[in-house]
Parts: C-alpha cells; structure tokens; sequence
C-alpha cells in the first residue's frame, strides 16, 4: 500500500468525520477498492479506526459508564424497582427514552404506544420536564411537580388555541395518529403530526400534504413553517407567495408544485414538480426550475442539487379519484361482494402504493379486467427480502375487522413467473408491530413449475397460532404460454381450509377447530418468501380483495368468468 | 409505575445511546452521504426496536447494530434511493464482504486504540477530543481555531495515520510507537 493511497484514505475519512466528503476523492477510492485488495484493507482499518474514536468518544462523554452491560443493566433496574428512588431513576429513563424518539424522529411505535397521550404532549416541551425531574428526590413531591406541568401543558394548549386565528382547514387526512388532535379548523400554533397523512387547505387557498413524523407551525392564511417531516404543497395562482419556512430558510412560492422534505439534522430537501420556487437563506437567494432538486445544508449556508425523484412524496390523497379499475367487470363485482379491503393497485392510491412500496414497483401489467383499461398490477421486486423489514409495519395492510372474524376469503390474480424452482408468497398475517412472534397464523401460497409435466403446482397453507399447519394438497394446472395470470381464492372458515384456482380447480381440507384462532389475523402482508433469492416469488400480484366470510363456489366462479384473462 | 416492556425500552435506549454513534459511522463509512446515512441509520434503529427481543444479550450492542445497519445499506442500494454519488456497488460488495471478519475483531482493535490514544500529545489528544467528545464538527473547529478547513482536515488526517499505525504495531505485537 503506498504513502499517497493512504493519504488519500484518511484524508477521506477525515472528511467523513464531517459527513463533508470530496466526490472526486471518493471515485478515486471506488477505483482504489476495485482494483485493489491492500486498498480496501487499509479503508476498513480506517473505518474500524473512525468507529472506536466514536465508541471512546461517547464513553468519555458520560453517556454510559464502562463495562456496563444488558444483564447487569437490567438486574439493576429490577432491583431498584423495589425502591423508592427508582421514581426519579424511570423519570431520567423517560428524559431518555424522549431523546432517542427524537433522535428517530417519531418513529419508535413502541414508545408512543406504551406512553400516554398527554406524556407525548409535555414531553416535546421536554426540556421543562427534564428539569423538574432533575431536582426531585421525593417521591410525592415528583409526583405533585409532573401533574402540575401536565395542567400546565392543558392550560397552556388551550390558552393558545382559544388566542389564536383560523388560518387553514384539514380537508382529508389517512391513518393520522396526532399529539393533539386537532378539529377541522387549523389555527396559527403548532402541530405534532405522529404519523399518517394529512392534507392542508389554507385561507388564501394553498394546499399541503404533511407526511408524518412531521412537526410544522401554521404562521398565516398563506404560509407555515416545517420544523421536521415531509410536506407537499399545491399552489394556485391566487396564493402565490406561500412561504414554507425551515429551521434555516425560507421556500417561497412562485406558482408552483413543490415538496420539501426537513431532516432531523436541520438539513432540507426541496423538490419542484411545475413552476418555481426561490430559497433563501441568510446569506444566500436561488431559483429552483421545475425538475430540479436541491438539498440545503443544515447550516443554511450551501445549496447543493440532488436527484429528482417524484416517488419520495405523497401528491395526492384523493384515494377515491381515477381508479378506473373500478369500473371493470371484475372490480364490480369484488365491490358488490363488500369485502374488507380491496387492493388493485393504481398509482394515484397512495394507501395502497405507500404501504407496499417496498414489496415492488405498481406497473402497467396487470390482467385485462376486460373494460380496456390499463390495469395496474403490483410486480414483486427481484431478490430476497429482507425479514428485518419483515417485523417492522411499513408494508403491513391492517384491517381492523378482520380480527374479529372466524371466517375468510381472501381472493387474488396471480402471474406466478416461475422458473424450476419453488416461489412462496406469504398472503396474510397476524399484526407485527409488536414485539412478539411476527408470522402466525399465516396463510401462505407456494408455487412450483413442474417441468417434465409442463404444469403448474399451486398449493397453500394455513398456519395456525399454536404452530400446527394445515397444508393443503396441490392443484395442478396445465401451463398454457398465453395465460400469465392466475386466479386464487383461499377460504377459510371454522372448519375447513380450501384454495381455488381459474374458478373450479378446488381442493380443501378440514382444520381442526381447537387449533385455530388462538391469536387473530389482522391483515395483508404480501411477503414473497424463500430460502434464497432465486426462490423468491418473482411474479405480480393484482386485484387482492379480503372478505370476512366465505365465498361460495358460485360467487368465484363468477368472479374469474367476469374476466377472460389474456 | 412502569412494567416490563418500559425497562425493556429503557435499556434499550441506554444501549443506544451508547453505541448510535459507532453504528452510524459504519453507515457513514460506507454510505459517505450524510441524508442518506441518515435515512439508513433511521431505518437501523427502527428495525433493532422491533427486534429487540431477539438480540442476544451476551453479544456487542454495536456489533449487532452494525449487523442490522448492513443489511439496510444493502436495501438502501437495491432500492436505488442513492441521492448523492456513493460508492458503486462493486466497490461496496467488495467492502461488505471483507468488512465482516474485520468487524468482528473491533473489541480487540477497540482496546488496542484506547492504548494508543493515550501516547498521542496532548494538542492532538484535544483536537480528537473536540471532535469526538464535545461532538463539534471540523468546520466550526476550524473557524474556533481559526484554521482553514482544508489544513485541518490534513491534521485530522495524520492524526487518523498515526493512531491507524499505532493500533497495527499494537494488534502484531510489535511495541508501538506514535
């Protein structure tokens, strides 16, 4: 390895410390590491270097003493349970756990759930918090000094809702969990915006879609600021002018259609979809055209571009608009039915497109639902997937009602796309956003091209919260080259598991009903599965609809007559 | 009073608190761009959040961090979500690859690097210790210290060279000098 190489490499690093690094110096590297073994050792000693100086620099810091680990962390906390003084120990764990959930901007569920609403509430004053706390020892006295800041926080919420104006109304909202939830009236005070999304109308007539974890201050009739979070804004000609200010500068609007995306480092995004925008800041004003892109540092002092990309942001919350599937044949005929969920997959649906983003592209090829439209399908991305992604919620479809049922259908097209190997897609699953175990009771699909045979295999399973399986045996379907899609209709009801494939290939099975619904399904999930990434399901996905009863053989039957698949 | 779940969620916390900054600076490492290192770091502690249950408690915090933290790098790559020039993805195979082996020897290289910063002079012990301890970034040392930035991320640099020998000598078993 020579002097200059390794110059070049902790000069990069150097820069890294900074998150400031030379592109230039960086392309020299990714040649480096091509083409050269002793390079990348030398890179990774670096980094393993850059990686202890912060592990000692957070120790040094005081953030933890040494040798502390999990066990002797969590004895310790066991044992102080016990004590009085662990009132003013949980009241520093709080502090805290309040400072992480920030740090993850809002995004640790886990937290938000287990705290009550009105802790949330106080605790984005936290500073006020972490004070009283800090000089309490006593037990009652704590207590006396956290109720008055709770009525203090009331107090003070509804002194400034009732000494404010009406400046904007929340005209639509989806899946919005709020700090403080607030009526249709918006006034001039700031929101906590937990999750979901929510459309804005302003008096002078801009629109915005805020993305939640979003914190953001309604300063006017025509103009707001976005502390943290996602924003989407319409602007008539009538509201030209709207101002979006951030924590270091201000976005105003020149007739137009932009988003803005402020991070948690103070940074900020800002895309421009039609017309212009002008950013200021405190040393400098710029232009931004429609199609471009600019990142502002966290400084305000740099403006840097960055790529276009529409897809980060939420336009549109008319869920009910341009669903031209809807008027297919076959989309009537799922709707008649009243089914819990139905998902066909158009762009403009952004619950849809949103939650499953992850698991694939939507795209123009789904199955001719015979009204000669497009028809949208939701084609499964290529590789394995990740299972930790598995235990978080972001693609997860809940259905409320669905645990409450003992009896379902779910019913779907499928272009299975196989090769010689085995492809699973799990279909439904129990609710993971807790903790606890993530994947029972599914129902799961699999599918196998039997090549000797020039056949199909489709079988499924039902896997029930205690373990046992019911698997049942396949259907074999002749593999026709000018039929990509497939129709399945899994049923489930107290007694029996069955699966229909192109409206009359049936097969079930009984279940046994002491080994069901120990624990309740509580929506889609969608997850191609496999032991590598070949075995992946890797086909689309169209048209899901998820009853709450059983549909009968007639009614499937018509449902894949209401369609001749090309 | 709090039940069980909330100590669960407290030492997690603690434990995050404690090793974030070396989770993220592997992501940084290999993700040289600040918002999308970010966007993966957040991702990372969402996913050790729900997973908390299953990580085992006599391993390194930070190791396991760092496990999670690679397969959403990888993610973050497969999506295409790059919004800056990073490294290409060759080049951050070849660094995934060859970075397991290395990571899990970062206790011994960590030790070794507590033994070397001890011999470092004390205007160098200061300027890690600004960066490192106090948090304070490079640029506003710099204007602090009225430096340019770009001498001062050549004095880092060194800095970086000398410790990165230090460790090596430390790690052979050679007697190491700075």
């Amino acid at each position: 390895m020579s002097d200059a190489n390794d110059n070049k490499i902790s000069l990069f690093v150097s820069q890294l410390l900074d998150s400031s690094v030379d592109e230039k110096l960086l392309l020299e590297l990714d040649r480096g590491i091509q083409d050269d073994p002793a390079f990348v050792d030398t890179y990774l000693d670096y980094m393993i270097l850059y990686m202890g100086l912060e592990q000692c620099g957070s120790e040094l810091h005081g953030e933890l003493s040494d040798g502390e680990d999990v066990k002797s962390m969590m004895s310790q906390m066991i044992d102080l349970d016990q004590k009085e003084a662990l009132e003013k120990k949980e009241a520093e764990l709080i502090i805290r756990q309040k400072e992480i959930q920030a740090i993850s901007q809002l995004r640790l569920e886990e937290y938000l759930k287990q705290q009550e609403l009105i802790k949330n509430q106080i605790g984005f004053q936290g500073q006020r918090i972490k004070k009283a706390y800090s000089f309490q020892d006593q037990k009652w006295l704590t207590r006396i000094l956290a109720a008055c800041l709770v009525f203090a926080g009331l107090i003070w919420l509804i002194f400034q809702e009732s000494s404010t104006v009406t400046v904007a109304k929340l005209t639509n909202s989806y899946q919005t969990k709020w700090a403080f939830e607030p009526d249709e009236n918006l006034h001039d005070i700031e929101y906590y915006l937990l999750s979901g999304l929510a459309e804005i109308e302003f008096n002078d007539g801009a629109k915005i879609i805020l993305e939640g974890p979003a914190n953001f201050k309604l300063e006017s009739a025509n103009g707001a600021t976005l502390n943290l979070g996602k924003l989407s804004a319409r602007v008539p000609e009538k509201a030209i002018g709207f101002t979006v200010k951030t924590p270091n500068a201000s976005i105003v609007d020149l007739g137009t259609e932009f988003t803005l995306h402020v991070k948690k480092n103070k940074s900020s995004d800002v895309y421009v979809f039609a017309g212009e925008v002008e950013i200021s800041t405190e040393n400098l004003s710029y232009r931004v055209n429609e199609g471009d892109a600019k990142t502002i540092s966290s400084d305000g002092q740099s403006l840097h571009d960055i790529v276009f990309d529409r897809s980060l942001f939420v336009s549109n919350l008319n869920f009910s608009s341009s669903g031209q599937d809807h008027t297919s044949a076959y989309a009537k005929m799922v709707i008649d039915g009243q089914p819990l969920k139905y998902l066909s997959f158009h762009p403009d649906r952004m619950d849809q497109n949103r939650l499953l983003s992850d698991r694939g592209e939507i795209k123009p090829i789904g199955p001719s639902l015979g009204n000669n439209e497009t028809n949208y399908a939701l084609k499964f991305k290529s590789g394995l997937y990740d299972d930790s992604d598995y235990a978080g919620q972001l693609e997860f479809i809940p259905i409320d009602t669905l645990k409450e049922t003992k009896q379902l259908s779910i019913v779907f097209w499928i272009n299975p796309n196989l090769d010689t190997r085995q492809h699973s897609l799990t279909l439904i699953d129990f609710e993971h956003n807790s903790l606890e175990a993530i994947v029972i009771p599914t129902i799961g699909l699999t599918m196998k091209h039997l090549q000797h045979e020039n056949e199909i295999e489709f079988s499924a399973d039902f896997n029930c919260s205690n373990g046992a399986s019911v698997g049942l045996d396949v259907i074999n379907m002749e593999l026709d080259p000018a039929v990509a899609w497939y129709h399945v209709v899994l049923t489930v009801s107290g007694h029996e598991f069955s699966m229909t494939i192109n409206g009359n290939a049936k097969i079930r099975k009984s279940i046994d009903r002491t080994k069901i619904y120990h624990r309740k399904m509580n929506g889609i999930v969608l997850f191609p599965e496999g032991i590598s990434s070949e075995s992946v399901a890797h086909g689309a996905i169209d048209e899901v609809s998820i009853y709450d009863r059983v549909l009968s053989d007639k009614e499937i039957r018509q449902l894949y007559l209401s369609v001749r698949p090309k | 009073m709090f039940d069980s779940r909330d100590k669960v969620n407290a030492v997690f916390a603690r434990l995050y608190a404690k090793h974030h900054k070396t989770i993220y600076s592997f992501i940084i490492s290999l993700l040289p761009s600040a918002s999308d290192a970010d966007d993966v770091m957040q991702e990372t502690i969402l996913t050790m959040c729900h997973k908390f249950d299953e990580y085992d408690h006599g391993k390194n915090f930070a190791a396991w961090g760092v496990g999670v933290a690679r397969n959403k790098i990888l993610k973050f790559y497969e999506k295409g979500q790059r919004r800056k020039a990073l490294f290409s993805e060759e080049s951050l195979r070849i660094l995934l690859e060859r970075s397991t082996p290395v990571i899990h020897h970062f206790e011994e290289r960590f030790l070794a690097l507590e033994v070397c910063l001890r011999k470092l002079k004390e205007p160098e012990k200061n300027l890690l210790k600004e960066r490192f301890v106090n948090n304070e970034k490079i640029v506003a040392i710099a204007k602090q210290q009225e430096k340019s930035l770009d001498a001062l991320y050549k004095t880092y640099s060194r800095i970086l060279k000398k410790l990165k020998l230090c460790i090596q000598s430390n790690l052979s078993g050679k007697k190491a000098t700075l």
